[in-house]
């Protein structure tokens, strides 16, 4: 079952599809943090692990849900994951870093959970292409002719006096948000969940996701446009 | 600063383009050309400044999210596994 973490690779070099590996090699070094936390984990700290699922269970599971039918599922896969995260901690050699390592066993997992369930995945042709072309934002809230046209038709009204705290206390904008991440497709739920809710930078969640980062930031693009429509809407 | 069109700065990028360069703009990946003219039009046109700084709101109120745990039964079973690993 987890042999996956031993043949997960770590090192980016791998992957022709990242543009620059040179820069991407750097961006998955281990932290000062990591180091640590690797050397408190290693010596069996059940803190430390615990700290560590604290950290990233909910983005795998949320991740997980975009690959296989339902969240008990998705528990499931995110389990399996941690399962295989302890047992590959002692092969783990920190070519890439902890969070990349861990994300790639749970991709590498809920893709292949996701397949057994016969469903289609993010990965077919189709669903990727048809990603990279469509338009992020409805095209005709933009004027479409004249002296101004691709200038907005209809702007975005500005949220005056909004802050994330005020955002989160208001259940309408709130549920607005995860009923729009939780209907996002796979591929673009991934890279909102890693950029935007784990923090990720950029070059590592091309690490992750093997993507470019023209990819990356095409997809980052229509995921956060579908969260904002949503809030926008349920704000008035 | 006036933000009618007529009174746009001439940053050569529409709405639409400006709004589409938001995500490299914010992680401060354009090539600098690039960015210039983001800024140019960010500078003089309130509807993509509201539109940019709505995309980081959401992103920071999405950091926030209240963390999800495994299930009681789940954690043991981690915590069981880890502790095996470890023992002898």
């Amino acid at each position: 079952m987890n042999s996956v973490a031993a043949t997960y690779p770590e090192s980016l070099e791998q992957h022709p599809s990242c543009e620059t590996p040179s820069s991407s090699a750097k961006a998955t070094a281990l932290t000062n943090e990591e180091r640590r936390l690797i050397g408190r984990l290693r010596t069996g700290d059940e803190g430390a692990f615990d700290e560590l699922v604290n950290r990233h269970h909910g983005a795998l599971v949320r991740m997980a849900m975009g690959h296989v039918a339902d969240r008990e599922v998705a528990e499931e896969v995110a389990q399996d994951t941690w399962m295989a995260v302890i047992e590959g901690l002692h092969r783990f050699e920190g070519r890439s870093s902890l969070r990349t390592w861990i994300f790639g066993i749970l991709i590498h997992k809920a893709k292949d959970r996701g397949v057994r369930e016969k469903r289609h995945t993010t990965f077919s042709a189709f669903e990727s292409c048809e990603d990279e072309h469509d338009e992020a934002i409805d095209p005709s809230r933009f004027r479409q002719s004249g002296e101004w046209a691709g200038h907005w038709a209809f702007p975005p009204q500005p949220w005056d006096e909004q802050t994330p705290e005020k955002l989160l206390a208001s259940r309408e904008a709130v549920e607005a948000m995860h009923k729009a991440i939780d209907a996002l497709p796979a591929t673009l739920k991934d890279v909102l969940i890693l950029r935007d809710i784990e923090g990720v930078e950029a070059k590592e969640v091309c690490a992750i996701l093997r993507i470019t980062e023209t990819n990356l930031y095409v997809r980052l693009h229509r995921a956060r446009e579908r969260v904002r429509t949503a809030v926008e809407a349920a704000l008035g | 600063m006036k933000d009618h069109p007529s009174q746009w700065i001439p940053s050569g990028l529409t709405c639409r383009e400006t709004a589409g360069l938001a995500g490299e703009y914010l992680d401060d990946r354009l090539p600098l050309l690039a960015g210039i003219r983001v800024g140019l039009h960010l500078a003089s046109c309130a509807h993509c400044r509201a539109y940019f700084s709505q995309i980081v709101l959401i992103g920071e109120a999405a950091r926030l999210f209240p963390k999800t745990v495994p299930s009681p039964v789940n954690r043991l079973r981690l915590r069981r596994h880890f502790a095996a690993q470890h023992s002898g």
